[in-house]
């Protein structure tokens, strides 16, 4: 087994570096007397400006990039950012560039989601919707076939397997707007056998609406498993009616999706601690308890990072009694 | 399609292990006026400054207009297109308006000054605004609105895409905040965006686009112009209520009466105030309340008319110190103004014990008492050897315990909520009740009637110097006027 070492390599530079310029001071310091007694100001001078000069390039141009790249990795291995840290503006050296690289390549997103990690996620992300939406939309069949038993199973049914066509097939693509605001629909469409008038559903386009937006690339199923934690986690336990809303806006770099719920809204710490988990791309989620909530958002979340980058991905608005505003944002792509 | 001027996205900003900004996100498009809210001070400066200038940040990032300028790896320091508008003006007072609008500006380039060129620039720039204002003034000679819009018309001209407005409520009028909103609307048109910080949501609601609240360093809420509501905002909102108005009629006999004052700016001005009676002096144009505070103040002595407190006709000498004869000031920024932060809290308390008690050594066990007085009233906090380390709350709690201990007959209290955040704002309502516990007649001097009404009996309402309504009931007001929290 190697044998690990106290000091790592930077460190041991700037020691040196230290070393060496104590050595240049003491040198300097000694100089001095003798220079002046010769009447040499000039050369102590340029002297002091060239050790000055030194000093400021050395933190220019050494210090702070190797300060700032301590940090990127600092923020990797704290959860921060995922991405970024392939985005260092002055790498370490040649070798440690080509590693990075290599590493950038080994993660790189289309793998990574096609690797068994993603697989994972979107099993999980399945699985979370599949028992209680089946168990709750059969449900609200039988209630209705034992009630009336006619049209309305038919359109149920039909709306069922609509969701399901378009849920469990190819997951990679991504859909355009227009299908997963169909998708959102169809599924608001179905819930309303079980809640009926108790949840409504409400799409904003922007002011200026330019019909080609609805034509806008995004990761299938970003929008109904948002939609779904809105109704299940704010709807469902309030008092009286709720209304989930889905506001789109358009930028010429980004699209900005809010779903708003005015359901029972979150506690302060959890809306806290949520964001913090949002703010970066993280795999740990999966291994937490269900119960604790947020893990469909975590998890649309870390699919838009991991295929957009670090600087896309979802932020949530919530206080008790106020409802949730989840806003995603999005690169704009056609 | 919308674009974005600016777009704050999950900073985190801290300074010496304090987290001011804790993962923030939030944009402000081209040609709107985003609104901001704060409900707490927390991280309000170091927000300001993140959007004008590209400070380091411990994480996150921030565009200006499309562009990355600022983000966790490296902060350049360099300066955005942003201007902001506060009530400490950032015009040379000692230059004329048109130097001002077009020397002082980046983009002046002319190594000679024809300054009738420049004063044709700046006028031109008004009549845009359907404005006349002579360019060739002084700014020293504009009141708080003129040097505002000239700021506004300065900040323009430097280019600037991004214009903040800091609490213009504080020292804009009602009606002058009206007339500078209509600017800014025909500016939005121009593609120019404001972020406009406001204590009262009322003042918000009035001219943006979307207002985002702002509590511990966090944006908590963004609220589109359409949701618009009382009752959206209840669940992060402190409840004040409204004061229940008297008819004014009590028992006790007027402790303060003003007659007929005159100076530039006051025609005649006369009211009187009864024992425990809170009265507001809502000064439409921003300039009568200015010289009522230097009267008391002893910096103006009015060309005729009288005070009389407790019965007894007062000198208003300019020099003269009121305080002895029973009256009391508290100016706008009292904690700045009137507090001495490198001696205790009790010396502060009893500043001037010596000349009430008309002794010059106060005994020990006089002072022991004192402290052992208020010891239920403000905790340890008594006992700390000097201000610096105190919160605003138990400054402002210094402020007017000063006035309990010194029992005045009449406290005038020059804006009392300017600066103050919702909670600091709930603890001066509940001070100035107690110092009206205490029979002290307290006269609120102010340009906006914000959570005032929580506490006043009596409204007075000044237009050019004169009182137009005299002891108007609340229900009467013009409804922008008396739109108040609930």
């Amino acid at each position: 087994m190697k044998r690990k070492s106290g000091f790592y390599l930077l460190d041991r530079i700037f020691l040196a570096f230290i070393v060496l310029f104590i050595l240049l001071l003491t040198l300097f310091c000694s100089f001095i007397p003798f220079a002046l007694d010769q009447g040499r100001y000039l050369l102590v001078l340029s002297f002091a400006f060239t050790i000055t000069l030194v000093l400021y390039f050395a933190y220019r141009w050494i210090y702070i990039p190797c300060k700032e790249s301590n940090k990127v990795l600092r923020l990797f291995s704290d959860g921060y950012i995922f991405k970024g840290v392939f985005d260092l503006r002055v790498h370490f050296n040649h070798e440690s560039y080509l590693a990075f690289k290599k590493f950038q390549e080994i993660i790189d997103t289309k793998e990574l989601i096609e690797g068994t990690k993603k697989h994972a996620e979107y099993l999980a992300l399945q699985n979370q919707i599949n028992p209680h939406f089946l168990y709750n939309t059969l449900e609200g069949i039988r209630s209705e076939a034992l009630i009336e038993g006619v049209e309305s199973i038919a359109n149920m049914t039909e709306a069922l397997e609509t969701f399901f066509r378009y849920t469990i097939s190819d997951m990679d693509k991504l859909a355009t707007l227009e299908e997963e605001i169909a998708n959102v629909q169809n599924y608001y469409k179905i819930q309303r056998f079980r809640f009926g008038d108790k949840i409504n559903f409400k799409i904003e386009y922007p002011t200026e609406h330019d019909p080609e937006i609805i034509q806008a690339k995004i990761p299938k199923l970003t929008l109904q498993p948002i939609v779904e934690n809105a109704v299940f986690h704010g709807i469902e336990p309030k008092m009286g009616k709720g209304l989930v809303t889905l506001k789109i806006q358009v930028t010429p770099k980004r699209l900005l999706i809010t779903v708003a719920d005015n359901g029972v809204g979150m506690e302060e710490e959890q809306v806290h601690e949520l964001n913090d988990k949002l703010r970066g791309a993280s795999l740990t989620y999966i291994k937490e308890d269900k119960k604790t909530g947020g893990i469909a958002l975590l998890n649309v979340n870390n699919r838009i990072k991991l295929l957009f980058g670090d600087e896309y991905g979802i932020y949530l608005y919530s206080r008790v009694g106020a409802g949730t505003d989840v806003e995603i944002t999005l690169p704009l792509l056609y | 399609m919308k674009e974005e001027i600016l777009r704050v996205e999950n900073v985190i900003r801290k300074i010496n292990g304090i987290t001011y900004l804790n993962n923030i996100t939030f944009q402000i498009f081209k040609g709107e006026i985003m609104g901001l809210l704060p409900l707490d001070n927390h991280g309000k400066s170091q927000l300001i400054e993140l959007i004008i200038q590209n400070v380091p940040v411990h994480f996150g990032r921030v565009y200006f207009d499309d562009q990355l300028v600022n983000y966790y790896e490296h902060s350049s320091m360099t300066r955005n297109r942003v201007y902001l508008i506060d009530k400490e003006t950032n015009l040379i007072q000692d230059l004329k308006v048109a130097d001002n609008i077009c020397v002082l500006n980046h983009t002046f380039s002319d190594y000679i000054i024809h300054e009738k060129k420049l004063q044709r620039v700046a006028a031109g720039l008004f009549q845009q605004l359907g404005i006349e204002l002579d360019t060739d003034q002084y700014v020293s000679e504009l009141s708080l609105l003129e040097k505002t819009i000239v700021e506004l018309v300065r900040a323009v001209l430097n280019g600037a895409q991004l214009i903040i407005l800091n609490e213009l409520s504080n020292f804009l009028s009602i009606e002058e905040l009206a007339f500078f909103q209509r600017l800014l609307r025909y500016y939005t048109q121009k593609g120019i965006s404001f972020l406009y910080i406001a204590n009262h949501h009322e003042e918000a609601f009035q001219i943006c686009h979307r207002v985002m609240l702002f509590e511990k360093g966090k944006i908590i809420k963004i609220i589109a112009e359409k949701d618009f509501s009382d009752e959206i905002l209840q669940p992060y909102i402190l409840s004040f209520g409204r004061h229940q108005v008297t008819n004014g009629q009590h028992n006790q006999t007027g402790v303060l009466k003003c007659q007929d004052l005159w100076t530039e700016n006051l025609k005649g001005l006369s009211f009187s105030a009864k024992k425990g009676e809170c009265i507001t002096i809502l000064d439409m144009n921003n300039r009568g309340i200015q010289d009522i505070a230097a009267i008391i103040n002893g910096f103006r002595q009015p060309e005729s008319g009288r005070i009389v407190v407790g019965g007894k006709e007062i000198s208003l000498a300019p020099g003269r110190n009121l305080f002895l004869d029973g009256v009391a000031y508290i100016p706008e920024n009292p904690v700045q103004e009137s507090l001495f932060f490198d001696i205790s809290y009790l010396e502060n308390l009893t500043f001037m014990l010596e000349r009430k008690l008309k002794r010059s050594i106060i005994p020990r066990r006089v002072l022991w008492g004192i402290k052992e007085e208020y010891r239920p009233l403000v905790g340890d906090e008594i006992e700390a050897e000097d201000l610096w380390g105190l919160e605003m709350r138990s400054l402002y709690n210094l402020v007017y315990l000063r006035l309990l201990f010194y029992k005045p007959k009449v406290v005038f209290i020059m804006q009392p909520f300017s600066h103050a955040d919702m909670y600091l704002r709930r603890r001066i309502i509940e001070l100035i009740n107690m110092v009206k516990a205490k029979g002290i007649a307290v006269i609120i001097l102010a340009v906006s009637i914000s959570d005032t009404l929580s506490i006043t009996d009596r409204l007075l309402i000044m237009e050019d110097g004169k009182l137009v309504s005299s002891g108007q009931r609340l229900a009467d007001l013009p409804a922008y006027v008396a739109n108040q929290p609930q």
